[in-house]
């Protein structure tokens, strides 16, 4: 295992980690934070590993632009951070205990999820629903919303850049949020997970937002239910069709937990309930 | 070219310790390769929970993590929370509720209800069964290791109690 790996480096200084990041000489150079995981796959050919969890990336905070979450912020100091407990519902913590085992949030940062588009934690679908941006430096720092940043399974489009952190702007009045997961149990990874979030003005819906993840290549979000949305009265019938579009238009994967078709149904049922739940209109199980 | 072998500064069970490892080891390897043989291979891969040790204070699964990313770190394997004759009281509750059969997973059980105490001394059994949920058993079934856990805390909590009230009588 890791048997091309010639350097391991643990930068102090975020300038020292770009620089190594920036290398093109001497093959693939990955950043970790410490830990190999849900992406150990595809760190076999790497020539260096960058060590960023000792640049100080690891802090939450709050402030008027919204939640910060420093890229090297492991699961488990989201699941027990207060500040991101009151923020949105606590939506942010319910994704991160999506990874069930406590020993893997001690290990897992939000930049191995990132990095690697990987869709099978809750928390991903959760920050894209949240309209989360991520900021990162290489040549030069800029920041990229969450819904550009995959470029397909296990991809990004980042090119030789540190992720310095995800933000998460501060939802303008009243959100209602909720997270459905599809699992075979509560510790497995999900066939399917939805996240919604729905503002409601006057009794019509101002805004909503669904994203998926679970059983796809890569998390996404899904604008054209979510424009469908704006206007209507938030009634369980409007939030069927809403699911029933959001299925059509997603591209599940088949794997040994259950088929795209089936997937497609289960879209159906979690979509619907995660929006009413969001809208407080709470359908009876 | 292989990797490269570093020098490696842990402490282990309270003992300063200096390794030998290339730098694509896992502190899983480092450990066995010492002969630390309550750190268990099971999965290699994050998904039975039986390589669990303290690291700086966190459950964390040997097989993931790097080598040279622990370096001075301190390390405690199951093995390093009691002694024969002194044990702790979670391996003790373990022995008495039978929490243990086969004893495989339970190093990584030990190491991860170690943690949980220490930050919630009066769990429940939703919360100690959602603490294990990432370590597999195939024995037990599971509610003897959740009776173990339970009776270990109820242990810890009296003896602490016990503590503080000797303390106001000397006071």
């Amino acid at each position: 295992m890791l048997e091309k790996l010639e350097e391991y480096h643990i930068p102090q200084t975020i300038a020292e980690a770009v620089r190594l990041l920036r290398r093109r000489s001497g093959g693939e150079t990955v950043a970790i934070t410490g830990a190999i995981d849900l992406h150990w796959w595809r760190l076999q050919s790497a020539r260096r590993f960058v060590d960023t969890s000792r640049l100080g990336l690891d802090r939450i905070r709050l402030d008027r632009s919204g939640l910060h979450l420093g890229a090297a912020t492991l699961l488990a100091d989201i699941v027990t951070s207060k500040v991101a407990a009151r923020f949105a519902g606590g939506l942010l913590v319910q994704g991160a205990l999506g990874l069930a085992s406590p020993p893997r949030r001690h290990t897992t940062s939000l930049a191995a999820l990132l990095i690697n588009a990987v869709p099978v934690v809750d928390i991903l679908p959760a920050l894209m629903a949240l309209d989360a941006k991520v900021r990162v430096k290489g040549a030069r720092q800029r920041t990229i919303p969450l819904t550009e940043l995959f470029a397909g399974k296990g991809r990004t489009v980042l090119d030789r850049e540190l992720l310095l952190e995800v933000v998460v702007p501060k939802p303008r009045g009243r959100i209602g949020v909720a997270l459905e997961r599809h699992a075979l149990t509560p510790s497995d990874d999900p066939m399917l997970t939805a996240v919604a979030t729905v503002q409601l003005s006057r009794g019509k819906i101002a805004r909503a937002t669904i994203a998926l993840g679970g059983g796809l290549s890569v998390p996404v979000r899904c604008p054209k239910a979510e424009a469908e949305l704006v206007g209507k009265a938030p009634d369980l019938g409007i939030f069927a069709c809403a699911a029933h579009g959001v299925a059509e238009s997603i591209h599940p994967i088949s794997d040994t937990r259950c088929s795209a078709e089936h997937r497609r149904d289960v879209c159906k049922v979690i979509v619907r309930r995660a929006l009413a739940r969001a809208a407080g209109r709470e359908e009876p199980r | 070219m292989s990797p490269p072998v570093i020098e490696l500064h842990l402490t282990v069970n309270g003992e300063s310790r200096t390794f030998l490892t290339q730098i694509n080891r896992s502190l899983f390897d480092v450990l066995r390769a010492e002969g630390y043989v309550d750190v268990k291979n099971g999965c290699l891969n994050g998904d039975c929970g039986s390589c669990a040790v303290l690291l700086n204070g966190r459950p964390v699964l040997g097989c993931l993590v790097m080598a040279p990313h622990c370096e001075g770190g301190e390390v405690v394997t199951a093995a390093g929370l009691g002694r024969p004759g002194d044990l702790h009281p979670l391996q003790e509750a373990f022995l008495d509720t039978g929490a243990v059969q086969c004893g495989f997973c339970t190093p990584g059980m030990l190491i991860v209800a170690k943690h949980l105490i220490d930050t919630n001394p009066d769990p429940s059994e939703e919360e100690i069964a959602a603490a294990l949920a990432g370590n597999l058993c195939r024995c037990t079934g599971y509610v003897k290791i959740i009776d173990g856990v339970k009776e270990a805390a109820r242990r810890m909590r009296a003896s602490k109690a016990r503590s503080k009230a000797r303390g106001r009588r000397r006071s």
